[in-house]
């Protein structure tokens, strides 16, 4: 195919493993991006409804036809298609975090094989919910815990206790006033269905107040409450060091890429691994070498130092270099295109979760009663399918950076009160007063192959920090700075500008790391987004101001999944400056273009820019925190 | 006389001149009965992407002078002195296919040895398919402007040249 190279990504491990799939006659996601060329700009302007049968209906944004058949504008068929798409992507979240939750009373009655490792954050969590954690031991407290956690999802609240618990004070009241708590995320998410069918809402503000108020089941009952119930389960991360890229794949050892989001297995692979590295040795391999990809990658990099081997984009060539024995995934973002790529090489993919079935993959039916048992089946049959590794058709990049992770609020915090153990916080916010940190930008989401592969992402963090930006990240924005060398104590000498290095230093010796704290910290998998959100909770309060004005701001550079769209509508209910690299499908309704770009500004304090160039973006962010810290009158 | 106009910037890509086409040459002339039958018709148009966005709806121009027809050895290839639109007599077409080369707007494809292109729906009612099923008037069946080479059909040639 004919895509320019530098089209389709700025990392050379992946130039070099198109290369090689260009040679094995393999075909990836650019040969199927350029297949779609050009994409119907219907779709693309959002303007095309299929809800009901008498469509499927578009709109000419030329002239006629003006509605679709039952009368809807427009403005009505973009709004209905973006609440949808946000509710897709509160819906994983939300799924996700219910499951975390199964899990959590499931580990409480000791009915399967997991701890509840950090007793602190679960003491600290059901404080937080109003539980009495006084004289009860961790499991009977964990059991109290997952039932009032439960009971967010039932009828009759208000709004989630969980979300009012959590959420700064002022921004409830905020979305209290404008009418967008949400009950329980289940209805929510049940009713906006209801809402976008044929015949329903066709008011594009009230829909669009529904898409605002879906950001927060998003958070509230998906990213947060995952990432604090995963904390208590399989314990809040702390600063790691690995490595990422393709080169972090091994020729010797059997190599088991973890690939997917949810770390309920992937936890389980990394105790079996290690416990079966005998096996591989009497396989003839020297170990075995685990390494992630998304966010399962994320989570088990935080928790258990795993190796990344790429974000999104690379999923399909990890397989290419013909050294994969074994990809295990769960859910979300698993191209079925890995069943084709893993037929042409000797991989062994398998599937393990009820709803994330591939054709031609093995499906291991895996549960957590039995989780020990299908772990270590899962790495047998990666030691099994060692043996048919063809060294002929193998080629691993060289590539690969040193990263590190592990950054929870929690890390944050400790390594700060190294400078000051009665006020963490005020080292960095004496810095920000005085300018040496400008602010700070949370870069988060994708890879999408509209943009080459992480082009977007590297030049934009590099520029933020020249301007003294500390930049925190998670998703696949991680592996993508990872690679680029952006998250490791050398990364700052090299990219941060003097102010923020200085910082950086002071932080990183306090805190014992042996040279400055990485100037890109890695805060986790995409539900874990809602540790930046705790971070900036926790500085607002400090400050005694509103999120909203704080002099920081996010970005999605390549965004790709519903579930960017649903954590950037969530990072604009917070109140956030909220960069994206290309429009969603909305630009066919002037009036949601103006109300997410504009005008919702003036209800929330937060609203969506969109910029393709990252030097421009990175320029309007740095425009906006100085706005910012002008307001505050540093 | 009468041809498809080509009204490149109110493209949106959504190939629907391309499933009319095939439909219309299709054995069961649908497009749910071919899709049904198994047929896999070819479209004489073809939507392209063109550099900066742009989205091409590719078909044949039915070109004042037409140049398939000058290369033409056998007389195959003409140009109905009547309606003006370019068309293979398949009886004198000798497969040699140097129509396929010679048009600018690489609107002739082969296809079982034989050239393949635009009919302009000769026989059907309401005009070109692809034109009848463009839901923004990218394309339309219109009155041609007169001239060798047309300021449209040079847009689209300049598209195809990367030059735009």
């Amino acid at each position: 195919m004919n895509v320019d190279k530098c089209k389709k990504s700025i990392d050379g491990a992946s130039l070099q493993m198109i290369d090689k799939a260009c040679a094995d006659c393999v075909g990836t996601v650019w040969d199927r991006f350029e297949a779609q060329q050009p994409q119907c700009g219907f779709g693309e302007l959002g303007v095309c409804c299929r809800n009901c049968l008498s469509g499927p209906c578009r709109v000419n944004p030329f002239g006629e036809p003006s509605a679709g058949i039952c009368g809807a504008s427009a403005d009505t068929i973009v709004a209905r298609n973006l609440l949808r798409s946000v509710a897709g992507g509160a819906a994983t979240h939300v799924d996700h975090a219910f499951e975390a939750v199964e899990m959590l009373e499931m580990a409480a009655e000791k009915s399967i094989p997991y701890d509840i490792k950090d007793e602190a954050k679960l003491r600290a969590v059901a404080g937080g919910l109003g539980l009495e954690t006084e004289g009860k031991d961790k499991f009977e407290l964990a059991k109290e815990l997952a039932k009032a956690l439960y009971s967010d999802f039932a009828p009759g609240k208000e709004t989630m206790d969980f979300l009012k618990a959590t959420a700064p004070a002022e921004r409830v009241e905020t979305w209290r006033k404008l009418g967008i708590l949400p009950k329980d995320p289940d209805l929510e998410i049940r009713r906006i269905m209801h809402e976008t069918t044929m015949g329903c809402d066709a008011d594009p503000v009230n829909l669009l107040l529904n898409t605002a108020k879906m950001g927060l089941v998003d958070c509230y009952s998906g990213l947060k409450l995952g990432t604090d119930v995963q904390d208590i389960v399989f314990g809040t991360p702390m600063p790691v060091k690995t490595e990422a890229n393709l080169g972090v794949l091994s020729k010797d050892k059997v190599n088991i890429v973890i690939h997917g989001h949810i770390p309920f297995l992937s936890e389980k692979i990394v105790e079996w691994a290690r416990r079966l590295e005998d096996e591989a040795k009497a396989a003839g391999a020297a170990g075995i070498q685990l390494s992630g990809l998304c966010c399962t990658g994320n989570e088990v990099l935080m928790r258990q130092g795993v190796a990344s081997a790429g974000n999104y984009l690379s999923q399909e060539l990890a397989i290419v270099t013909g050294a994969v024995d074994l990809m295990v995934v769960d859910v979300q973002c698993i191209m079925p295109s890995l069943a084709q790529v893993a037929a042409c090489y000797h991989t062994k993919l398998v599937t393990t979760h009820d709803i994330g079935k591939i054709p031609g993959a093995e499906h291991v039916d895996f549960r957590a009663e039995h989780a020990d048992e299908d772990a270590a089946r899962i790495v047998r049959m990666g030691i099994a399918a060692y043996k048919n590794r063809n060294a002929a058709k193998v080629e691993i990049p060289p590539q690969k950076a040193e990263m590190w992770g592990g950054f929870s609020v929690e890390a944050i915090v400790t390594a700060l009160s190294k400078l000051d153990a009665e006020n963490p916080l005020k080292p960095l916010v004496d810095n920000i007063v005085a300018g040496n940190v400008f602010g700070a930008a949370g870069i988060v989401g994708c890879n999408n192959p509209r943009f080459p592969q992480d082009s977007v992402i590297v030049p934009l963090a590099k520029e933020l920090l020249k301007n003294n930006v500390l930049i925190v990240v998670t998703g696949c924005v991680a592996h993508a700075l990872g690679k680029a060398g952006l998250m490791c104590p050398e990364g700052a000498e090299k990219y941060a500008g003097p102010g923020l290095l200085a910082v950086l230093r002071a932080v990183g010796e306090a805190a014992g790391l042996g040279g400055p704290l990485p100037p890109v910290l890695h805060m986790g998998s995409c539900v874990d987004n809602s540790r930046i959100g705790d971070l900036l909770g926790a500085l607002a309060g400090y400050l005694g101001v509103s999120v909203s004005q704080l002099p920081v701001a996010a970005s999605a550079p390549e965004l790709n999944h519903e579930k960017a769209l649903s954590i950037g509508t969530w990072a604009v209910d917070l109140g956030l400056f909220t960069h994206i690299g290309m429009a969603p499908f909305v630009l066919g309704s002037p009036v949601v273009t103006k109300v997410l770009t504009e005008d919702i500004e003036g209800l929330v304090g937060g609203k969506f820019y969109v910029e393709p160039d990252p030097v421009k973006a990175a320029e309007a962010m740095v425009a906006h925190i100085r706005k910012k810290r002008e307001a505050l009158g540093i | 006389m009468k041809k498809v106009l080509t009204e490149v910037s109110k493209c949106l890509g959504c190939h629907s001149c391309e499933n009319a086409c095939a439909a219309v040459h299709s054995e069961a002339a649908s497009f749910l009965g071919a899709v049904l039958a198994g047929e896999k018709p070819r479209s004489a148009v073809r939507v392209l992407a063109g550099t900066g966005g742009a989205k091409l709806p590719l078909r044949c121009q039915h070109c004042a002078v037409p140049a398939c027809v000058d290369v033409c050895p056998t007389g195959a290839m003409q140009k109905d002195a009547v309606t003006g639109a370019v068309f293979c007599d398949a009886e004198q077409c000798v497969g040699c296919l140097l129509c396929v080369d010679a048009c600018p707007f690489t609107a002739i494809v082969e296809d079982g040895g034989k050239p393949f292109k635009c009919d302009l729906c000769h026989d059907r009612e309401g005009g070109p398919a692809c034109a009848a099923a463009c839901p923004t008037g990218a394309l339309r069946f219109g009155e041609a402007e007169q001239g060798a080479v047309s300021a449209m059909e040079r847009e689209i040639l300049d598209i195809l040249k990367g030059a735009k």
